[in-house]
């Protein structure tokens, strides 16, 4: 018996190979060398990421990108989404240099980690077989899980982890088991022979596959935090550290959604009316949910957590047109997406900013006054937030208008105007910050402001570009729609 | 020979009995036990429906599912003996810090 | 034959893992798993799956349930077992049970199969197991078994970090 070589194609396959190279050698030369500077391991981590993303934008997705059978495909949507998940992956490592929390952890180990998690969520996103998928799922899992317990002498992480790690194997069970009745339904895991096996004989359209169909979902919606799976979402979000609370907001949701989204493109126009009727079900409740929490919170890390759950709510609008085959809706997913990313760190990365040494500022209340004490910081803070609440001139408007338009070409009319509503309710609890930090005197001053520590650089590089994206994104939107468009051709 | 059926509805009584276990259970590490009979009920409906089908790859995507197995229960027994040296418990409804 | 073989092994993994779920001491519960785990290989063995039988106790009953038993240990099991183990909420078994129906009625009114052969793969039909598993692992699935490494590596790397003494640098 010979096995013959497979043919790979280099180019497509060199952004995970980037990133996965780059974290052994990180991890090595924490191992060899750990008396030299932490900032040398940091930029080093920047670079790989850099030069994955440049890597993943070099490689032009030909007609022979369907790598290893299927198992690794790379397209113009898995190129879109690896250059998300890299530019996430690059604020989180930023803000991870800002956080004063984390300057003593072993950064190598740290490092090596985010870099893993990232290149599970590549390999996650860009595949047509649902068992890369649940493997890419389990490696960044697996790394985000001691991510969130990293700051191992704080209780509030190592508890975080642990119901991290709970709800998340519970989930991949759910995943898993939904898999083996697709297997069993339709003989196959690869998304394209499913497809091809669903047209061909409709029989196989059994409650085995439907029930293994809604377990997937089941699966898939805890990554992303949809209602009802989302109750995980804001006791994690706020035991971890904050550059990795930052990273989990948006990374695995990506690419969880990058997943969800090939499903549905594969399933979704032959599994008919029940999806449907489950995505409406669940973008309702999940915004809804998400945006009436996060009236009540008090700490700026759970109304963040309650905020990222309603924008899952919104992205689940764009799934539900997806699922009535729209290259429009695919388009503003992918541009939602990349607003989301930038707006949602650029908070985070206030959050991280904020704080001082030892004493993180997470009420609400510690923000009081900040237009007075770090006007900068502050007005950043304001145009984030006038950006997640869906205010035009930010890039967040321009987003939620492309998606909720999508919504109402496709035929949706309660669904939209249910978003928008959301969006008016959350307008209360954005601005009610802004109006905090500019409108109430200060409390006593914090004695040493945290962002003269060592990290400043760092965090003034990721609000700058955060800040910049945001805006750009809103006032000039329309080249970089184009390219959101552009990358919607598939493969299958 | 026992009948595809018989297989599968033993898988669902696996799955099922792991899904009440982790519901119900308290103790951290039967959860995790609960959750290796979850991924179990799965195994046996893959190798089931792949012998069904006269196709290898039930049994392939299990030896995968051996290796996260194998991954999750390491990382969540570190976990478990981190919260175990600051807490001396392993009690699910002990972690009351973060309050829902 | 076969079927008694099926209904003994059948038997045995519900009732190891029905004690599993309801016993009080830590202990039990992964000894218990661990023999619904060697039944289970005799339930692979059943379904003409050899290799992943012997697979299956070596990493499952031998390795990933020794990690249990050793992490137990580690720990004060005899507090664990003073304490009340169970929720109690009929809820949650009524949502059991409904999810318990779903699989079944599922796996039942399963329609048609595609590419179903008569049912009966057999004992001893497939007698190239290994190679014929090596073969396809090395050809359709190379690319996860090379990610699958990525995963232990991830997975070690994290769970030094996070179960090693002292935090230096």
């Amino acid at each position: 018996m010979t096995i013959p070589f497979p043919q790979i194609h280099w180019a497509y396959l060199l952004p995970v190979l980037l990133v996965v190279g780059g974290a052994v050698f990180v991890l090595m030369w924490d191992a060899f060398f750990p008396q030299r500077e932490r900032s040398f391991l940091v930029t080093l981590t920047l670079a790989v990421l850099a030069s994955a993303l440049g890597a993943s934008l070099a490689a032009q997705p030909g007609s022979e990108a369907a790598s290893m059978g299927g198992m690794y495909l790379y397209d113009g949507f898995t190129r879109f989404v690896f250059a998300l998940i890299l530019l996430s992956s690059f604020f989180s490592v930023l803000l991870s240099a800002a956080q004063r929390s984390l300057e003593e952890v072993p950064a190598g180990d740290y490092l090596g980690l985010i870099l893993f998690a990232t290149s599970g969520m590549m390999l996650m996103a860009a595949t047509r077989s649902l068992l890369m998928v649940f493997v890419g799922l389990e490696i960044f899992s697996l790394a985000l899980y001691v991510l969130a317990g990293f700051l191992r002498g704080q209780p509030e992480g190592n508890e975080a982890a642990l119901k991290y790690f709970l709800l998340g194997s519970f989930a991949s069970g759910f995943l898993l088991y939904g898999m083996a009745l697709i297997f069993g339904a339709t003989g196959s895991v690869d998304l394209m022979e499913i497809a091809q096996r669903l047209t061909t004989s409709p029989p196989s359209r059994s409650p085995a596959f439907l029930l293994g169909l809604g377990f997937v979902v089941v699966g898939l919606g805890f990554k992303v935090a949809a209602a009802p799976f989302y109750m995980w979402t804001p006791d994690v979000y706020e035991g971890s550290p904050t550059a990795v609370t930052a990273f989990m907001s948006v990374g695995p949701k990506v690419a969880a959604f990058a997943a969800f989204f090939r499903l549905l493109l594969a399933v979704g126009p032959r599994a008919g009316a029940e999806l449907d009727a489950i995505l409406w079900v669940m973008a309702v409740l999940t915004m809804t949910a998400g945006n009436v929490s996060a009236i009540w919170q008090s700490n700026i890390k759970r109304m963040l957590a309650y905020s990222s759950i309603a924008h899952a709510g919104y992205i689940l609008v764009a799934l539900a047109a997806v699922r009535r085959g729209s290259d429009l809706a695919t388009g503003s997913f992918l541009f939602y997406m990349l607003v989301y990313a930038l707006m949602n760190m650029g908070a985070f990365c206030v959050v991280v900013a904020a704080g001082a040494r030892g004493e993180e500022r997470t009420r609400i209340e510690d923000y009081a006054g900040l237009g007075y004490t770090r006007p900068a910081l502050a007005a950043a803070m304001a145009l984030f937030m006038v950006s997640l609440a869906g205010i035009p001139p930010t890039g967040g408007f321009v987003a939620k208008f492309y998606l909720f338009s999508a919504a109402v070409k496709v035929g949706f009319v309660w669904l939209p105007v249910i978003a928008v509503l959301n969006s008016v309710v959350s307008v209360s609890y954005y601005l009610r910050l802004v109006v905090l930090m500019y409108m109430r005197e200060p409390g006593e001053a914090p004695a040493r402001p945290g962002l003269l520590g060592p990290g400043w650089s760092y965090a003034l590089a990721a609000l700058v570009l955060a800040a910049a994206g945001v805006l750009n994104f809103g006032i000039f939107p329309s080249s970089f729609f184009e390219l959101a468009l552009r990358s919607t051709l598939l493969l299958n | 020979m026992a009948p595809l059926e018989h297989y599968l509805i033993l898988s669902a009584v696996l799955f099922t009995l792991g899904v009440v276990g982790v519901v119900v259970r308290r103790n951290a590490i039967v959860v995790f036990l609960c959750i290796e009979l979850m991924l179990n009920g799965a195994n046996l409906a893959f190798v089931a429906y792949g012998s069904f089908l006269d196709s290898l790859d039930g049994q392939l995507i299990v030896f995968f599912v051996m290796a996260v197995a194998a991954a999750e229960a390491a990382i969540g027994l570190a976990i478990v003996v981190l919260i175990y040296r600051h807490r001396e418990s392993t009690d699910v409804d002990d972690l009351n810090l973060l309050k829902l | 034959m076969e079927l008694a073989f099926f209904y003994l092994f059948a038997a045995g993994i519900v009732g190891a893992s029905l004690l599993m779920v309801t016993r009080a001491n830590v202990i039990h519960a992964a000894l218990l798993l661990v023999l619904a785990f060697l039944f289970m290989a005799g339930l692979f063995v059943l379904a003409g799956a050899e290799f992943l039988a012997g697979v299956q106790i070596l990493i499952y009953a031998g390795g990933i349930m020794v990690l249990y038993l050793f992490s137990i240990m580690l720990m004060n099991v005899g507090v664990a077992v003073r304490l009340r183990q169970w929720h109690r909420q009929s809820v949650l078994a009524l949502a059991a049970a409904v999810l318990l129906g779903a699989e079944v009625w599922a796996v039942l009114g399963r329609g048609g199969y595609p590419g179903a052969k008569a049912w009966g793969w057999g004992l001893g039909q497939t007698p190239g197991n290994v190679e014929a598993l090596g073969e396809v692992l090395y050809t359709k699935f190379l690319f996860p078994f090379e990610v699958a490494s990525i995963l232990l590596l991830a997975a070690m790397i994290g769970a030094i970090v996070l179960a090693k003494r002292e935090i230096t640098r």
